[in-house]
């Protein structure tokens, strides 16, 4: 089929204003002709004094496609583009009775970046101001989907689309290995433990897949573009009084991948063109009162967001006869209204208080059961819409003085509540394209229907609330002339909560964090400069591990089953967490509650608190927005003015979190920079800069991969008990103690390793005052690596039950497989920037561009959603955005 | 006498300063006042001076513009001596004789404070107390200051934010390189009551005026997207597309240990990796890289994380 889309649809106009472009330079070209040269004008106090107005008008031209190259640039395609950029201002002379001023700026006008500003009023009484601008966002140009329909919101599959599968490995799972001939035909290992290569007729079936389904792969530009209009005015009726108003409108349209899961039981994933078109207004007023020691301002804020999609629909690759819907992003609306007032009590004492009141509601009709696809919400819903509010709340008050000439003091208070009023219910649903099936143990109980399945999720929402309460104190003192000690103080305290929620939602209630700060500084003059600054906080909270529970009320209701108690009541009786017990199988078989909610020591069934998933975390896991904390920072800068024409400048940076009572999740995350900067300035004239920066980040997180204690002593066969490396020695061992088994712990090591190099230098006045060069080197080398310790155990592919023979004795049934490291992840990128401009005359100048840009990366993300890869989740064949490109032009300045 | 000296010092203090106020207020603000200056500092100055007519600052009609010796102070020495006496307040950063950030500040501050375009949060802020001082970021002699040009301005920042300025050239970031999101969209360099002089109360609140569908409310909501988007991201740039701290599944399952987040996803899942084979032998099903670790990883299926509004999507799923 057709490519369609290879072209950006957002290409047309800026091929109109290449055309215009052109057109125009001609003429200017021609008007030129008639120029003389002229020796460049001389600097007057009337050329100083006066505005002055700059044209440029010119054409360009991109020798390659690439939408990384292009992503906000506005050159993503290869071919011309226009150069048209103005600057024209004027209004009443400087020195005349008037106060009229005006200025209108376009710029970027040939390309899908342009802006377009124009402002006029009379200074200090009335100003207006409008703006219109663009900004494309270019997402990806590889993207290949056989989806029909790209661009709205109800995706299709083409009529001719066999569901994918890979017929000896299963006749019915979906299985997009079979898009590629050799990874789609491989020999599988059969019950009988024999290698066996796919029959004639599975080869057949794989080709007619393969016929009718890779050709319907076509490209799908992902794009975005906003569009704003901006509109603003203020007026001051007198020297006390400001009123400034303001408002803007925003279009943002195109298409970005979504992941999008079919099936949640065979996790059937598509990316899929999610469909974009928002509009949002932004509005805001002010009433600014002035006093000389006083200020006041009374201020409204209104942000008002519209969603002109409402759903994205596509059909299940595994079965087209199913479609899915997802909800797009709800529209919704801010109010805000704010006060704020400062005061000089004295000359060296000021106090700033500011308050605000916000209200942020969604009311956005739910999708109801009749468009979420397959009997998802057949229980129906509690409301037709979420009602959400959410009410925020400021106050911050601010003193400062200067109680001496060496001393400053402040202080600060601030509050910031978040307080979330939307209403909590219960919502019943099943997963992603799958049947209720069973009884659930909750089925008629609390007024729900009798007909729940046991893989109904039964949960609640929760409305996340957030009070902040912050302290800061600072001194500083000047210990000597041009040389100042600082000293702080900083106190958080967070509580976090959910209205209306059965039980505390929040992993930490409430958590206090408290700074210690120091720097010191110091300036000679012209000279040097120097600053060192240390902070040290540590914070500190109460951690829930069973705060998950508020998500699924069912843990407050004894289930069916022949339980005592619920969920919830066993964990308190107990002392547990859904975790459960942290210890191997049992000696004996557990009894009573115990044998319901911990069986063999194991987590707590998810169908005993109404879940189709296993949402309990790991004892010892601690999320890190969160978690105990010490935090270490460090920050420095030194300025050396070597000599009149050299300077040298370094700064670092240091930033140690570590989240030291983790086990589990996030433990540390440590980040240091360093940069040296040596700057030349031989003259006016000439300029050069060369700079580098380090930096390095890490984050060091831990999990494990633990599994559920059983009895079972064999894989496979009888005589199939050895395990190759890992913990235990034997299959009986290692299923005894799965959950607490130590070579299922892991850890990542994440670090980003980034060096940044540039140079820029600038020539002015060559040729007689006429020719001006500037050129930019920039060079960014990124690494992220991803080291992994850890293991997974694999059974061994031919132990397997009978009929397959046995394993030869002393043959391992099961090998620990040691983890490997992520490939690492690159992106270099080089950017070389010349430019000169040349004075024709007094007025026209012809400039000159030169722009080369090479990135080289390498990403694993892409490494599975090549034809071939993934099993369960649609390839997209998006490649690594790798390019090289070149961008020249030229352009005729006109200054009058 | 120690509790004395606590009293009178910030009275003389205020005093003085008082004193400075009235002096500033009387200069002479008209062309013809500025010609103690202009004298010198005409049109061949080495650089240009009076390009502030063209400014905001050289509306002689407006009655609220200074005139030179409002800001550079009387400077009767230097009138007098011009060679060896500076003006009593320099603003040049390269000067050997530059005021202190102090004093220079004082001479924005007469107008700025709470007057014109009040700058109400400038005590106390980072900048304020860190001795940057006005005229470090603002050219006010040129029509076309760097730090009001949105192209431009990242620049003026950057002469201290190295680390952003490394930043904002990685391969994920927001479009401040080609001028189209700038600094001062986020940060209010002169003092705010957000956090990291952001413009608005909170980093969310501040994201929210160009990512408003992300704020919902949500039905159902993710509690570090609702508690800070910089959980996450990390604004100034990545190497991790979209401007993500840690790429999922690594970021997902620093939070995440239950169910499929508890598993070890590792390079041996990938296409390239080398362990998820046992002698070549491995079912064909299983050497394919799982979907939690591959791709898009935990984001292939739980893709609404910034919170859903569907009555199933309680996953992020739909």
């Amino acid at each position: 089929m057709k490519d369609t889309n290879n072209r950006n649809e957002f290409a047309t106009p800026s091929l109109q204003a290449v055309r215009g472009g052109l057109i125009a330079i001609v003429l200017m070209l021609a008007v030129l002709a008639g120029y003389k040269v002229n020796a460049v004008a001389q600097t007057t106090a009337a050329s100083q004094t006066t505005p002055e107005k700059k044209v440029e008008i010119g054409v360009g031209g991109v020798s390659d496609n690439s939408f990384k190259f292009g992503e906000y640039n506005g050159l993503r395609n290869q071919g011309p583009f226009g150069v048209g950029n103005f600057d024209l201002r004027g209004g009443a002379a400087y020195d005349s009775g008037s106060t009229w001023r005006w200025r209108f700026t376009g710029t970027n006008l040939g390309l899908e970046t342009r802006n377009l500003t124009a402002a006029f009023g009379k200074q200090g009484k009335f100003r207006f101001i409008f703006a219109y601008d663009e900004l494309l966002a270019n997402r990806s140009d590889t993207y290949r989907i056989p989806y029909l329909g790209a661009g709205s919101n109800n995706i299709t599959l083409p009529a001719n689309w066999i569901a994918p599968k890979v017929p000896q490995v299963s006749a019915n799972n979906v299985n997009f290995r079979s898009f590629d001939p050799i990874a789609g035909t491989g020999s599988v290992i059969n019950s009988a433990g024999v290698l066996t290569p796919p029959t004639a007729v599975q080869l057949a079936t794989l080709a007619n897949i393969r016929a009718a389904d890779v050709p319907d792969f076509r490209n799908v530009n992902l794009a975005t573009k906003r569009t704003r209009i901006d509109g603003g005015f203020s007026y001051s009726p007198d020297q006390q009084w400001d009123i400034p108003i303001g408002f803007s409108h925003e279009h943002k349209a195109g298409r970005k991948a979504l992941g999008a899961v079919s099936s949640q039981v065979s996790e059937n994933a598509i990316i899929m063109p999610d469909l974009i078109d928002y509009d949002t207004e932004q509005a805001n007023v002010s009433f600014n009162y002035k006093r000389k020691k006083l200020f006041l301002t009374g201020s409204y804020y209104g942000s008002f967001f519209n969603n002109n999609v409402k759903s994205m629909t596509w059909q299940d690759v595994a079965d087209p006869t199913k479609s899915a819907t997802m909800a797009s992003a709800p529209s919704n609306r801010f109010n805000q209204f704010s006060l704020t007032g400062g005061y000089k009590i004295s000359s060296n004492t000021k106090l700033v208080v500011t308050g605000s009141y916000g209200r942020n509601t969604q009311d956005d009709a739910f999708l109801g059961p009749s468009t979420a696809a397959n009997g998802q919400l057949a229980f129906g819903l509690p409301a037709g819409s979420l009602n959400g509010l959410v009410v925020t709340g400021t106050l911050n008050a601010k003193l400062t003085a200067k109680p001496t000439k060496k001393l400053n003091l402040s202080a600060a208070y601030k509050f910031d509540n978040r307080d979330n009023q939307t209403p909590v219910n219960i919502y019943l649903f099943q997963d992603a394209n799958e049947s209720k099936s069973g009884v659930s143990p909750f089925a008629g109980l609390n007024g729900l229907p009798v007909t729940l399945g046991s893989n109904t999720n039964i949960y609640e929402n929760r409305a996340y609330s957030k009070q902040i309460n912050q302290l800061n104190l600072q001194s500083e003192f000047a210990v000597a002339k041009r040389q100042w000690l600082q000293a702080g103080y900083d106190w958080q305290k967070i509580d976090r909560s959910c209205s209306g929620s059965w039980i505390n939602c929040a992993d930490a209630p409430a958590t206090n964090e408290h700074t210690l700060r120091a720097e010191w500084r110091k300036s000679t003059v012209g000279n040097l400069t120097a600053r060192l600054g240390y902070a040290f906080s540590w914070r500190r909270g109460k951690y829930d591990e069973n705060a998950f529970l508020a998500l699924v009320p069912m843990a407050n209701v004894v289930p069916a089953g022949g339980a005592t108690t619920s969920v919830l009541g066993y964990l308190n009786q107990t002392g547990l967490t859904g975790f459960g017990p942290v210890a191997g199988l049992p000696a004996t078989p557990l009894t009573g509650n115990a044998a319901i909610f911990s069986p063999n020591n194991n987590i707590v069934p998810q169908a005993l608190y109404g879940s189709r998933n296993n949402i309990n975390e790991l004892v010892g896991m601690r999320r890190y927005m969160v978690a105990d904390r010490n935090r270490h920072k460090v920050r420095s800068n030194l300025e050396w003015q070597a000599t009149e024409k050299f300077s040298l400048q370094g700064t670092g940076e240091f930033n140690d979190d570590d989240y030291l009572n983790s086990i589990y999740g996030l433990k540390k995350g440590t980040f240091w920079e360093a940069s040296l900067d040596a700057s030349y300035a031989a003259s006016a004239n000439l300029v050069a800069d060369l700079f580098y920066t380090y930096d390095n980040q890490r984050f060091l997180s831990a999990g494990d991969a633990y599994g559920s204690n059983s009895t079972a002593v064999f894989q496979g066969q009888a005589a199939d008990t050895i395990v190759s490396g890992g913990c235990f020695a034997t299959v009986a061992a290692k299923n005894a103690n799965a959950k607490i088994d130590p070579c299922l712990n892991w850890s990542k090591n994440n670090r980003d390793k980034i060096d940044t190099v540039g140079f820029i230098i600038r020539r002015k006045n060559l040729i007689s005052g006429k020719l001006e060069l500037a050129d930019e080197v920039m060079f960014t080398r990124a690494r992220t690596d991803t080291a992994v310790n850890g293991g997974s155990y694999i059974n061994n592919p031919l132990a397997l039950a009978a009929p397959a023979p046995p394993l030869p004795p002393g043959t391992p049934a099961v090998f620990f497989i040691p983890a490997s490291d992520y490939p690492t992840l690159r992106n270099d990128e080089i950017t070389v920037r010349p430019s000169a401009t040349y004075a024709l005359s007094k007025s026209a100048s012809l400039r000159a561009f030169y722009m080369f840009q090479r990135l080289m990366a390498a990403d694993w993300a892409y490494l599975g959603i090549q034809f071939g890869t993934g099993t369960n989740y649609l390839p997209t064949n998006e490649k690594s955005p790798s390019y090289g490109v070149h961008a020249a032009g030229f352009s005729v300045i006109f200054t009058f | 006498m120690h509790k004395l000296n606590l009293f009178f010092a910030p009275c003389a203090l205020a005093v003085g300063l008082l004193g400075f106020v009235p002096a500033m207020a009387q200069v002479d603000r008209s062309l013809k006042g500025d010609q103690n200056c202009t004298v010198c500092h005409d049109e061949s100055w080495r650089t240009p001076v009076l390009s502030i007519y063209q400014t905001k600052h050289g509306v002689k009609a407006d009655e609220r513009t200074p005139g030179c010796q409002s800001c550079h102070g009387g400077s009767a020495e230097h009138q007098n001596d011009p060679g060896n006496k500076s003006p009593d307040v320099v603003f040049g950063a390269k000067s050997k004789n530059l005021s202190s950030g102090e004093v220079r500040n004082a001479a924005c501050l007469t107008c700025h404070e709470s007057r014109i375009l009040p700058r109400t949060n400038w005590s106390g802020s980072q900048h304020e107390t860190r001795g940057v001082a006005c005229s470090d970021c603002h050219d006010i002699h040129t029509p076309n200051p760097r730090v009001l040009n949105k192209l431009t301005q990242p620049e003026v920042c950057f002469a201290c934010h190295k680390t952003q300025r490394a930043q904002i050239r990685r391969f994920s970031r927001h479009p401040i390189a080609e001028g189209k999101v700038t600094c001062s969209n986020c940060h209010n360099p002169h003092g705010s009551t957000g956090p990291t002089l952001l413009v608005k109360n909170s980093v969310n609140e501040t994201c929210y005026t160009c990512h408003a569908e992300k704020r919902g409310p949500f039905l159902w909501e993710h509690a570090p997207v609702v508690d800070d988007c910089t959980n996450c991201h990390t604004p100034h740039g990545s190497n991790l597309s979209p401007l993500l701290k840690m790429r999922p599944p690594m970021l997902c399952q620093s939070c995440h240990s239950g169910d499929h987040g508890k598993n070890l996803y590792s390079g041996a899942n990938l296409p390239s990796g080398n362990a998820t084979t046992v002698n070549g032998r491995l079912p064909l099903a299983s050497q394919s890289p799982p979907a939690q670790g591959n791709s898009r990883s935990c984001l292939n299926c739980h893709s609404l994380v910034h919170g859903s509004n569907h009555p199933a999507g309680a996953k992020f799923q739909r």
